[in-house]
C-alpha cells in the first residue's frame, strides 16, 4: 500500500484550501517511481450551466474534473510510464467522507473507472482542511484505510 | 475515409478487447452508431434508452466535448478522432 507522506498531502491540503469554497480535485500518479500531485479543473459549475438538469450540482458541492486536462494526463502518463495512484477531492462545509455519489460516480459495472486507484478526500472548514480520508476499493466496495 | 472512435479501457471489454475502433458515419451519432451495431454490449454503455449521450460518458471531436457542440448531430470531417472519456467526478 502506498505511503504519501507529508510533502504530498501538505500539497494536496494546500490546492483545496486555494479554492475553499468549491470542490478541487485532481490525481496523485506516480512516475519513475516519485509521487506527484496534480490539480485538475473541476468543470462542474460550466456543466451546471448548460444543462442543470443532467448536472444538478455545482462545484460547491460535486467535482467533474475537465475531461480534456483528465485526457491529457492519461496521455501523459502513457507516454511516460506513469500511473495514477489515487484521486483527490475536496468537500466543503461538510467533512471527509466518500459520499454516495463517490462511489456511484467510481464504478462502472462493478469495476473501478481507474482500476487500482484510490481516493483521497479532504474536508474543508472555514477555509482549512481538517480532515482527511483514504478509500480504497476491496471486496467490491470502497473502504476507509489508514491515511500514511 | 473512416474516422476513429477511441474508447476507454474500461469499455473495451463490450467492444471486442480493442480501444480504438474505425467507423464510417456523418455524424457523431452515426459514428457510434456504426460501431455500436458491431458490438451489441457497447451501445447500451454509450447511449441511453433515448440514444442520447450520458451525463458522464464525454466524447470529446477537436478538442471539445460535443455537449457543447451539437450533440450526436455533430458533424464529423473525414478522418477525424472521436475520445471516449468516461468522467471522473464525485460529490
Amino acid at each position: 500500500m502506498v505511503t504519501y507522506g507529508q510533502e504530498i498531502l501538505a500539497r494536496v491540503r494546500a490546492l483545496c484550501e486555494a479554492d475553499p469554497e468549491r470542490e478541487a480535485c485532481g490525481f496523485v500518479v506516480r512516475r519513475a517511481g516519485a509521487l506527484e500531485v496534480l490539480a485538475v479543473p473541476n468543470v462542474a459549475d460550466r456543466y451546471h450551466a448548460h444543462d442543470p438538469a443532467q448536472f444538478p450540482r455545482t462545484s460547491r458541492d460535486s467535482y467533474l474534473m475537465d475531461p480534456r486536462a483528465q485526457l491529457r494526463v492519461h496521455e501523459e502518463l502513457e507516454a511516460s510510464g506513469g500511473e495514477i495512484v489515487a484521486v483527490w477531492h475536496s468537500h466543503v462545509e461538510v467533512g471527509a467522507y466518500f459520499s454516495a455519489k463517490d462511489r456511484a460516480d467510481a464504478v462502472v459495472d462493478g469495476l473501478q473507472l481507474l482500476p487500482g486507484a484510490e481516493y483521497l478526500v479532504l474536508g474543508v472548514r472555514g477555509g482549512r482542511v481538517d480532515e482527511v480520508r483514504r478509500y480504497r476499493f476491496d471486496g467490491g466496495d470502497f473502504v476507509e484505510a489508514k491515511l500514511e | 475515409m473512416p474516422v476513429t472512435l477511441r474508447l476507454p479501457a474500461v469499455l473495451a471489454k463490450a467492444a471486442g478487447g480493442k480501444t480504438v475502433h474505425e467507423a464510417r458515419g456523418a455524424t457523431v451519432g452515426e459514428v457510434v452508431g456504426d460501431v455500436a451495431g458491431r458490438f451489441p454490449e457497447l451501445g447500451p454503455r454509450l447511449r441511453d434508452a433515448k440514444g442520447e449521450p450520458y451525463p458522464y460518458v464525454i466524447f470529446y471531436l477537436d478538442d471539445e466535448d460535443i455537449r457543447f457542440q451539437q450533440g450526436f448531430a455533430t458533424p464529423v470531417p473525414d478522418g477525424a478522432e472521436i475520445v471516449v472519456v468516461p468522467a471522473i467526478a464525485g460529490g
